[in-house]
C-alpha cells in the first residue's frame, strides 16, 4: 500500500501536484475537471435499438421507392421500427431521473440542443414510423379482424408517411452521435465533425443486419432481397469502417479511452475485428446460410460494442484531467473557431 | 492573563480588532488567527490590502495565516522567548526604541534594589528558594522601597486581572523613585533589561527557534521600521503562547517589547489577547474562576489577613492607582449579594464568606476527583473529558463520583464516560444526570468578546423540549436550595438565606429576566434604584450595588448598552460596550507625549485641550479626564492622586508600564527562556532546564512526565485548532457541514519526518507518551518545517485536538496523551509543546 | 442589469466559510466524509450537493535560505535585499480559491437542456428551476467547468443560484455575506470589472505579473462562452485551480455536426439504393 504511494522511493505528501515536482502530473489532485454523464445501460441499449430502427426503416422508405413487393421484407423493417421506437422511449425515460417529467422533453425546442431535437425526432418519428406499421397491422389482420380501427389504419398513406418521415428517422439514427459531440467531454467534442455520421452508418449496418438476420432465421424473404441485403451490408460496413478509422485519426490522443484495459479489446475486438472486418470476410466469400446469420450476429454485437464503449469511454475521457487540460487549452486540440 | 495585567494593569486586550485596520505592521505570533479568528482576520486583511501594512506570521506551522502574511518565520515550539528576548536586543542594541515614550511612560528609568541580581548562567533570579522551590521576590523591589511586601500568592486572581491590590501601596508612598531619566545607570532598569538581553542575539534566536537569521532580521526590522512617532505596530497572540509553561513571562516579553516600541495607547498599536470561547473574557471578568470575585477583585483568603470585613478590605486596598477604590467595589458587590443583610460597616456575613484554602483550580480539582476527595459535580459548557490535558484521566475522575450533573446541549463525552474506554456501565457509580441547554440563540444575554467588548443576543426561538437556559437552570436551582435552607438555624446556612435571589421571571417557564441580571451587574442606587452611570458612582457607605465594577455602566441611563448595533466608523461607542467605562482602546493617555499632545497626527487619538482643560479625541479617555499633563503627586499623595499627569498606566501605582515587575509574578521579574517541560533538547541559554516555579506533579504515577531528552520520546507535539471544528468538537461534530471538511483526526507531520518513519501521505500513525497513545492518519506536508539544533533535526507532530468518540465523524481523543503541569502564576497546562514517538500503522 | 461574482483568491484565507453558508442557506446534505489527504480539501469538488466548494493549493518549498528551513515568505519589498538569490514570494505558498459556477455568458449547460429547465433569470443568472428539469443530466457534460452536476436521489441537476431567492428581497449571496475577507465580491458584473481591473494592476505593481482575470473573452480562457459572470483573480495557470484555460461552447459545433450527419445520411442512403438495386 506504502509502496504504491510513494513516487521516486519520496513520501507521498499533501502537496498540490501541480507545485510539487515529486508529483509531476498537472492537475488537482487528479479530481476530474468537468463531470461525465451518469449514463446507464438504458442509454447504450437505447442508442443501439434506436439505431437498429432507424436503419429499418431507411430500409422500408427505400424498398417503396425502389417498387419492392417482398412482404416478409416490409412486415421485419416495419414491425422492427415499430418496436424499437417503443422500446426507445421507455429506455430513456427509465433513465430520466424525474420519469413523470419526461413530457417537459416537448415543453420547448431548442435547435442547439441534440437532446431536444432528439426528443422531437424520435417523438414525431416514433409516432409516424408507428402509423405506417400500425397499416402493416392491419393490413396482416393483427389487429383483431376488420374492425373500426384496422379501416382506419388502412386509409394510412403509408408510402408518403414514411417517406416524410425519414429525415426524422435518420436524424434519430445520427444524433445520438451528436448528442455525444456536444458536451464538454474531450474524446466526443473533439470528434464533433465524423460522430453523427459515424454513428449514423452504425445504425444502417446495424439495420440491414437485422432484418436479414430476420429473413435468414425465419427462411423469410426472397433471394434477391436477401442478396441486395447482403450487398448493402458490405457497402455500409466498408462506410463505417471508413468512418471510424476517420474519427479515430481524428481524435488523436484523445481517443485513448477506446484503448483502455477495459475498452480496448471490445472495441477492437467486438467492434473493429469481430463487428466490421469479421462480417465483412464472412459476407464477400461464399454465401451459406449460417455464414450470413453469423454476420448479422457479429455486426449487431459490434454495433452495440460501438456505442457501449463509446459512451463509457466518453466517461474515462472525462475524468481524465490531462486529457481535458490539453484539449481546452487555447492552442490545444478544441475544434477550431469558425468550423460550425 | 497576568503577562498583560503584571505590565501594564489590565489583563485585557489593549485595543479592539477594528483598530488593526490602522496599523502599520501586525506581528501575529501564538496565534493561528485567520484559522481561529477568521472574522476578526478580516481587519489584518483590510490594514494589508488597502493600506499596505505589513503582516508577520511566526509559527511551527506555515498556516492560513502564514499563507496571508507577508513575513512568515518558522519557530521550534516552546522558543518564543527567544525569539521575543532577541527583538528586544535587537531593539536596545540598535537604539530603535523610542525614547521619548520608554523614559516617561515605563519604568525604564527607574532604579532597582542593589540586591537584585539577574539570571546569569544558571537562569535563576535572586531570590531563588531550593528547598521551597519558590522565588522570595524581596531583592527585585525599587530602590528605596521596604522590604517588607504582601506575600505573593494566595488571591491569584488579582494577578489574572489587574496588576493592583497589595502589591502597590508597599511600593510607593509618594515621593519620586530614585531614577535616571538618561536611563545610563547601571540599576535602572534599561540597562537591567539591556544586559539581560544580550544574549538574545540572532544567532541565538537561529539556534534555538530555529528561525532563520534573515527570516528573524526581517522580522526585527519590519517592526522596528513601523514603529516609533509616525507609525505603530501591533501584536496578535491568543493560546499558542498560552498553553506552554512559562506563557505569562512569554507573553511579558511581548508586552515588553511593545513598550520598548511605543506601541501601547496607540491606534494601530496594542496587544491583542485573543480569546478564545464566545465570551471567554466575560467568564473571567465575572469571576468562574475559583480564587477571584467578579471585576477580578481577590477572593477571601485563609491564608492572609482576612479574618473579618474590615481586614479584609483593608489588605486588599492599594495605597495608589485605581484600585485605592477597592472598597466601594468590594462593598458594591456584597450590596448586590446580599442587600440589606449585607452589614458593610460591621460585616458580620462575611464570616462565613468562603475563603480559599488552597489550590482548587481546575486539575488539582480533577485530581481530587479522582482520588475520591469529591462527591459531585456540576458541568455546565465544558466538554474536559476530551479538552483538558491527560483527558483520560479526567474520565477516571468523572467515572470516581457519586454524582454527575452536565448541562449541555449535546450529548458530550463528559456525560458519558461511564460507557468510554471499555468501561461496563454496571461498573461505573456515577450517577448522571444530563439536562439540555438551550443554546445562544435560544436566550437572551450578553458576550463579552475578545476586545472586552459586550455584545447583547435576543432569543430568536424557545429552546427546543426540555432544553432550558443555563440561567433558568442555576435560578431554580438556587431558588429550591433557599427553599431548603429557610428554616435553618445553623450560622454557616446565613449566606444562604441571606442571598438575595429573586430576579423577575418571564415567559411560560419562570425564565429569569436576563436584564434585569445585567442591570445588578452594572450597578445601582440602592435607595432609588437607579442605574449607577459607572464604576465612578460606587460607593464604600453601602448606599450602591454593583455586581462588578468593571461592568459598571453597561446599564448606565437604565439603557442597556451592549444592545448598541448602529454600524459606524472605529471606535464605534454606538455598537455594545466596551469594559472599562466603553474605552475601546486603554492606556489611551499614551497616544499622547508627556505634554498631551498627540504624538504624530497620523496617530492622533486622544490629547489634552488646553481651553478645555480635559483630555478630549476619539475615545473615552482612559485617565482622570480633568487632570492635566503637568500634575504631578505631592508626597504623601494617595489614591489616583499618586499618578501623575504623564503616567499613562493607571492601575500601576506608579501609573508607568513595568518593564521590570518588580512584584506580581512568580517565576521571576523579568523573563527567561527555559525549555518546555518536556523537550528533546537542553536548554542552551541557561543551565535552569524548565520554568522553575512551574507546578508538577511529581507523586503521581498516574500522570507521568517525559524527562528532557528522552530518547523514547524524540518529536514534539503541537496541538491546535481547525477552523472547520470547535474546541473539543462537542458542537462540531454534530454538524454535517463542519464534518465534511475535515472528517478525521489527522497529525501534520514534515516530509522528512514520514520518510525517516517511511509513512506516506493518509497513512495511518501512532503517536505515543508516557501517558498513552493515540491513532490517526498522517497529513505529510511541507507546512510543517524540521528544525535543526546541533546537527540533529527536531521533527514537530501537529495534532488538531477536536476529535473524541461521540458524534458524527469521530477520532482519538488527543488530550489523552497530554502530561498535567501548571504554569506558576495562572496554571494552564503545557498543550503546545510536549514529546511523543511517531510510529507507522496502528499499534 | 447583470449580476455576477468577482471572486479574488489572493485574499481568501481558505475559512471554508462560503462552503458552509451556502449549503446551510440551501439547506444541502453533506457530501460524504472521506479524509482525502489533498491538504485541507476533504470536498475536492462542486457537486450537485456543493455548489462552493474551496481548493487547496499547498505549494511545497520554493526556495532554500540558509540551512534546512526555507519557510520564509517575505514582503515584496525586501525581494532583492535577500541573500542566496532566494526568490521570495508571500502569496502563493498555501492558495485558497472559493470555486462556484461562472454563470457562462453563454452558458453550455442552459444550451444543453432539453426542457428549457435552465434559464437566464431577471439578473441575467444561470438558474435552474427545479421544477421543470426532469433530471436528464444532459447539462451535466455539458459544462465545462464540472460545476452542474446530477443528484443521486432523482438525477435532477443542481449548481448555485446565485441566491436568487435572497437577490429577489436585495439581499446579497449567502456565501459572499458570509466571506469575512471579501475574497468574494458580489455586486454588478461590471462594476466588477472595473473592480478586477484596478486590483489586478495593483498586483501586477506590487511584483505579482502573474495574476490576472480569468473570466472574460478577453484574457484567458473563456473565449467560447464569451465569458462568465462570475470571475476570478487567479495567481497561477487555470489547471492548477482545475480550470480549463480554454473552455468551449460544445454547442457551435451542433450545426455543423448536424450538415455533416445530413452529408453522410445521403450518402450512406445512396449506397443503400444502389446496393438494393443491383
Ligand atoms: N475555528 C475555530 N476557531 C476557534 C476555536 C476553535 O476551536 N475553532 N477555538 C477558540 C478558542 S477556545 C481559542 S482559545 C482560540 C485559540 O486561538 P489560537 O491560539 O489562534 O489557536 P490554536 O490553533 O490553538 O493555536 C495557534 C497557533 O499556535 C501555534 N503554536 C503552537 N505552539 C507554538 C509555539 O510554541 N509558539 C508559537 N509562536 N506558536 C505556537 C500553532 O501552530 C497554531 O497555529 O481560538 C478560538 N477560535
Ligand atoms: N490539546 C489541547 N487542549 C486544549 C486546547 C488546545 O489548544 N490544545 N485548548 C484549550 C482551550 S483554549 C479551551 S477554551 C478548551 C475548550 O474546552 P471545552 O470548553 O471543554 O470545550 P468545548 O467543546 O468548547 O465545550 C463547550 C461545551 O459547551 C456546550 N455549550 C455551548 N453553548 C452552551 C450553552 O449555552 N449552555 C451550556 N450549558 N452549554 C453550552 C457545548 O455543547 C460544548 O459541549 O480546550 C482546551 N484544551
Ligand atoms: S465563529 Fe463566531 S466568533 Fe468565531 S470567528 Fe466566526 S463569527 Fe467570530
Ligand atoms: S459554469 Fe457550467 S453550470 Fe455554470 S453557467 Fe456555465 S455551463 Fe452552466
Ligand atoms: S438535467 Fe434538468 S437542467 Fe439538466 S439538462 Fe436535463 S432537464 Fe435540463
Ligand atoms: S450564490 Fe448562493 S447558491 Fe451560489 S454559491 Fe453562493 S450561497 Fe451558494
Ligand atoms: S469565505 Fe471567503 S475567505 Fe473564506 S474560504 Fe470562502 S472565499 Fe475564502
Ligand atoms: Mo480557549
Amino acid at each position: 500500500m506504502a509502496e504504491e504511494t510513494k513516487r521516486n522511493g519520496k513520501p507521498e505528501t499533501s502537496h498540490h501536484p501541480e507545485t510539487d515536482p515529486e508529483r509531476g502530473d498537472k492537475n488537482y489532485y487528479g479530481i476530474p475537471p468537468i463531470k461525465r454523464a451518469h449514463w446507464t445501460w438504458q442509454i447504450y441499449v437505447y442508442f443501439w435499438v434506436g439505431g437498429i430502427g432507424a436503419g429499418s426503416h431507411l430500409l422500408t422508405v427505400i424498398g417503396h421507392l425502389l417498387g419492392w413487393r417482398d412482404e416478409a421484407f416490409f412486415r421485419t423493417t416495419k414491425y422492427t421500427t415499430l418496436a424499437t421506437m417503443t422500446i426507445s422511449p421507455v429506455l430513456l425515460i427509465w433513465d430520466l431521473g424525474r420519469p413523470e417529467r419526461f413530457l417537459n422533453m416537448l415543453r420547448i425546442v431548442k435547435l442547439r440542443s441534440p437532446m431536444s431535437t432528439g426528443s422531437w425526432a424520435l417523438s414525431l418519428f416514433g409516432s409516424m414510423s408507428g402509423l405506417v406499421a400500425t397499416k402493416r397491422a392491419a393490413e396482416d389482420g393483427l389487429l383483431l379482424g376488420d374492425n373500426f380501427l384496422s379501416r382506419l389504419a388502412k386509409l394510412v398513406p403509408d408510402r408518403l408517411v414514411s417517406v416524410l418521415a425519414l429525415p426524422l428517422g435518420l436524424y434519430v439514427g445520427a444524433y445520438t452521435g451528436i448528442l455525444l459531440i456536444a458536451t464538454s467531454v474531450p474524446m466526443w467534442a473533439r470528434n464533433w465533425l465524423l460522430m453523427g455520421p459515424t454513428f449514423l452508418s452504425s445504425a444502417v449496418s446495424s439495420g440491414l443486419s437485422w432484418t436479414s438476420l430476420v429473413l435468414h432465421l425465419g427462411n423469410w424473404g426472397e433471394g434477391k432481397t436477401l442478396g441486395a441485403l447482403k450487398k448493402a451490408e458490405k457497402i455500409v460496413l466498408a462506410v463505417e469502417a471508413v468512418l471510424i478509422a476517420a474519427s479515430l485519426v481524428r481524435m488523436g490522443k484523445w481517443s485513448k479511452p477506446l484503448f483502455s484495459k477495459k475498452l480496448g479489446p471490445l472495441f477492437v475486438g467486438g467492434t473493429l475485428v469481430g463487428g466490421i472486418a469479421a462480417p465483412l470476410v464472412l459476407l464477400s466469400g461464399k454465401e451459406t446460410r449460417n455464414k450470413s446469420i453469423l454476420a448479422s450476429v457479429l455486426v449487431l454485437v459490434g454495433g452495440f460494442l460501438f456505442r457501449y464503449v463509446m459512451v463509457v469511454g466518453g466517461r474515462e475521457s472525462a475524468d481524465d484531467p490531462e486529457s481535458y487540460f490539453t484539449f481546452a487549452k487555447k492552442d490545444g486540440g478544441r475544434p477550431e473557431a469558425g468550423s460550425k | 492573563m497576568p503577562g498583560l495585567g503584571i505590565t501594564l494593569g489590565r489583563g485585557g486586550a489593549t485595543g479592539n480588532l477594528q483598530d488593526l485596520q490602522n496599523s502599520d505592521a501586525i506581528l501575529i505570533q501564538g496565534s493561528n488567527m485567520a484559522e481561529a479568528h477568521p472574522v476578526g482576520f478580516r481587519h489584518p486583511m483590510i490594514a494589508k490590502e488597502k493600506n499596505g501594512a505589513k503582516l508577520i506570521h511566526v509559527d511551527p506551522r506555515f498556516t492560513r495565516t502564514s499563507a496571508m502574511s507577508d513575513i512568515y518565520a518558522p519557530i521550534r515550539p516552546g522558543s518564543d522567548i527567544v525569539f521575543l528576548g532577541g527583538l528586544i536586543n535587537y531593539v536596545l542594541q540598535n537604539e530603535r526604541h523610542f525614547e521619548e515614550y520608554v523614559v516617561n511612560f515605563t519604568n525604564a528609568a527607574t532604579l532597582i534594589s542593589e540586591d537584585f541580581e539577574d539570571a546569569d548562567a544558571t537562569g535563576l533570579f535572586s531570590g531563588w528558594n531550593e528547598e521551597t522551590q519558590a522565588y522570595d521576590p524581596s531583592s527585585w523591589r525599587y530602590e528605596g522601597q521596604p522590604i517588607d511586601h504582601a506575600p505573593v500568592g494566595g488571591s491569584q486572581g488579582t494577578l489574572i486581572g489587574e496588576a493592583g491590590e497589595g502589591q502597590q501601596h508597599e511600593m510607593h508612598d509618594g515621593r519620586p523613585r530614585p531614577n535616571d531619566q538618561t536611563l545610563q545607570h547601571p540599576r535602572c532598569v534599561f540597562q537591567i533589561l539591556k544586559r539581560h538581553f544580550e544574549r538574545y542575539t540572532p544567532e541565538m534566536v537561529e539556534k534555538v527557534c530555529g528561525t532563520p537569521k534573515e527570516a528573524f532580521e526581517a522580522v526585527a526590522e519590519t517592526i522596528c521600521e513601523n514603529s516609533g512617532r509616525e507609525k505603530t505596530t501591533a501584536l496578535c497572540y491568543a493560546v499558542g503562547w498560552t498553553q506552554h509553561s512559562k506563557g505569562v513571562q512569554l507573553i511579558r516579553t511581548a508586552a515588553i517589547l511593545q513598550l520598548l516600541l511605543g506601541n501601547i495607547g496607540r491606534p494601530g498599536g496594542g496587544i491583542m489577547a485573543l480569546r478564545g470561547h464566545a465570551t471567554i473574557q466575560g467568564s473571567t471578568d465575572i469571576a468562574t474562576l475559583y480564587d477571584i470575585l467578579p471585576g477580578y477583585l481577590p477572593m477571601p483568603d485563609v491564608a492572609k489577613p482576612h479574618d473579618t470585613w474590615r481586614d479584609y478590605v483593608e489588605t486588599e486596598t492599594a495605597k495608589t492607582g485605581w484600585l485605592s477604590n477597592f472598597p466601594k467595589y468590594a462593598t458594591s458587590i456584597m450590596k448586590a449579594w446580599y442587600g440589606e443583610n449585607f452589614d458593610h460597616e460591621e460585616g458580620k456575613l462575611f464570616e462565613h464568606f468562603p475563603r480559599i484554602s488552597g489550590d482548587h483550580s481546575y486539575y488539582p480539582t480533577i485530581m481530587a476527583m479522582k482520588d475520591r476527595e469529591v462527591d459531585g459535580a456540576f458541568v455546565f459548557g465544558q466538554n474536559f473529558a476530551v479538552g483538558g490535558p491527560h483527558a483520560r484521566m479526567a474520565r477516571e475522575a468523572l467515572r470516581s463520583l457519586d454524582w454527575l450533573v452536565v448541562l449541555d446541549a449535546y450529548e458530550i463525552e463528559t456525560a458519558t464516560t461511564w460507557k468510554m474506554d471499555g468501561t461496563d456501565p454496571k461498573d461505573c457509580g456515577t450517577e448522571v444526570f444530563f439536562m439540555p441547554s438551550g443554546l445562544v440563540a435560544e436566550k437572551d444575554g450578553s458576550f463579552t468578546q475578545t476586545q472586552r467588548l459586550l455584545q447583547w443576543h435576543d432569543k430568536s426561538v424557545e429552546p427546543p423540549d426540555d432544553a432550558r437556559s443555563d440561567a433558568w437552570f442555576v435560578y431554580h436551582l438556587g431558588r429550591r436550595i433557599k427553599k431548603l435552607y429557610e428554616n435553618s438555624d445553623d450560622p454557616k446556612d446565613d449566606l444562604i438565606k441571606a442571598l438575595q435571589w429573586d430576579y423577575p421571571t418571564e415567559g411560560p417557564y419562570d425564565e429569569p429576566d436576563i436584564e434585569s441580571i445585567l442591570k445588578e451587574v452594572s450597578g445601582y442606587e440602592i435607595e432609588s434604584g437607579r442605574p449607577v452611570s459607572g464604576f465612578a458612582d460606587l460607593k464604600d457607605d453601602g448606599s450602591t450595588a454593583c455586581g462588578g465594577w468593571i461592568y459598571s455602566g453597561a446599564y448606565a441611563d437604565g439603557v442597556n448598552q451592549t444592545r448598541r448595533r448602529k454600524p459606524g466608523d472605529n471606535p464605534n461607542h454606538e455598537w455594545g460596550w466596551a469594559w472599562p467605562a466603553d474605552r475601546r482602546i486603554l492606556y489611551n493617555r499614551a497616544s499622547a507625549d508627556p505634554e498631551g499632545k498627540p504624538w504624530s497626527e497620523r496617530k492622533k487619538y486622544i490629547w489634552w485641550d488646553e481651553k478645555e482643560s480635559k483630555w478630549v479625541g476619539d475615545d473615552i479617555p482612559d485617565f482622570e479626564a480633568d487632570k492635566p499633563p503637568s500634575y504631578r503627586p505631592e508626597p504623601g499623595d494617595e489614591g489616583m492622586d499618586a499618578i501623575p499627569g504623564d503616567g499613562p498606566f493607571i492601575m500601576n501605582g506608579d501609573g508607568r508600564g513595568w518593564l521590570f515587575a518588580p512584584i506580581g509574578l512568580k517565576d521571576g521579574p523579568l523573563p527567561v527562556h527555559y525549555e518546555p517541560l518536556e523537550s528533546p533538547v537542553p536548554n542552551p541559554l541557561y543551565f535552569q532546564q524548565r520554568d522553575p516555579a512551574l507546578k508538577v506533579f511529581p507523586g503521581r504515577p498516574d500522570n507521568p512526565y517525559n524527562g528532557p531528552e528522552d530518547p523514547r520520546y524524540p518529536h514534539v507535539v503541537t496541538t491546535y485548532r481547525l477552523t472547520e471544528h470547535h474546541t473539543t468538537g462537542a458542537m462540531s461534530r454534530w454538524t454535517p457541514w463542519l464534518n465534511e471538511l475535515q472528517p478525521e483526526l489527522f497529525c501534520e507531520i514534515s516530509p522528512e519526518l514520514a520518510e525517516e518513519e517511511g509513512v506516506s501521505n493518509t497513512e495511518w500513525v501512532t503517536i505515543e507518551t508516557s501517558r498513552g497513545r493515540i491513532h490517526c492518519k498522517a497529513l505529510v506536508t511541507d507546512r510543517i518545517p524540521t528544525y535543526k539544533m546541533d546537527g540533529r533535526n527536531l521533527h514537530t507532530i501537529g495534532l488538531p485536538y477536536h476529535f473524541g468518540p461521540n458524534g458524527i465523524v469521530t477520532g482519538d481523543i488527543v488530550n489523552d496523551i497530554l502530561p498535567v503541569s501548571l504554569e506558576a502564576n495562572v496554571g494552564i497546562h503545557e498543550a503546545k509543546a510536549f514529546t511523543a514517538n511517531l510510529r507507522k500503522g496502528r499499534v | 442589469m447583470a449580476t455576477g461574482f468577482l471572486t479574488d483568491t489572493t485574499v481568501c484565507i481558505g475559512c471554508k466559510a462560503c462552503e458552509v453558508a451556502c449549503k446551510q442557506w440551501n439547506q444541502l446534505p453533506a457530501d460524504g466524509y472521506e479524509f482525502t489527504g489533498d491538504s485541507y480539501d476533504n470536498t475536492k469538488q462542486l457537486s450537485g450537493d456543493t455548489w462552493r466548494h474551496v481548493a487547496f493549493i499547498e505549494n511545497p518549498k520554493k526556495k532554500r535560505l540558509t540551512g534546512d528551513v526555507d519557510l520564509v515568505a517575505l514582503a515584496e519589498d525586501v525581494k532583492e535585499d535577500l541573500p542566496n538569490g532566494a526568490e521570495l514570494d508571500g502569496l502563493g505558498r498555501w492558495t485558497f480559491m472559493s470555486d462556484v459556477c461562472k454563470h457562462c455568458v453563454e452558458a453550455p449547460c442552459q444550451q444543453a437542456c432539453p426542457t428549457g429547465a435552465i434559464i437566464r433569470n431577471e439578473f441575467d443568472n444561470v438558474y435552474i428551476q427545479p421544477d421543470v428539469c426532469n433530471g436528464c443530466g444532459y447539462c451535466v457534460p455539458a459544462c465545462p467547468y464540472g460545476v452542474i452536476t446530477s443528484v443521486p436521489e432523482d438525477g435532477r441537476a443542481f449548481k448555485c443560484t446565485l441566491c436568487y431567492d435572497r437577490q429577489i428581497d436585495g439581499l446579497e449571496p449567502a456565501c459572499a455575506k458570509a466571506c469575512p475577507t471579501n475574497s468574494i465580491m458580489f455586486g454588478e458584473v461590471e462594476e466588477l470589472e472595473k473592480v478586477a481591473e484596478e486590483r489586478v494592476k495593483q498586483l501586477h505593481d506590487r511584483g505579482y505579473p502573474q495574476a490576472f482575470l480569468y473570466g472574460t473573452p478577453e484574457v484567458g480562457g473563456t473565449g467560447g462562452i464569451k465569458g462568465n459572470h462570475s470571475k476570478f483573480i487567479l495567481m497561477d495557470v487555470p489547471e492548477t485551480y482545475n480550470l480549463p484555460e480554454n473552455p468551449f461552447l460544445p454547442q457551435d459545433k451542433v450545426a455543423g455536426a448536424t450538415v455533416a450527419s445530413a452529408v453522410a445520411a445521403t450518402m450512406i442512403g445512396a449506397a443503400v439504393v444502389w446496393a438494393f438495386r443491383g
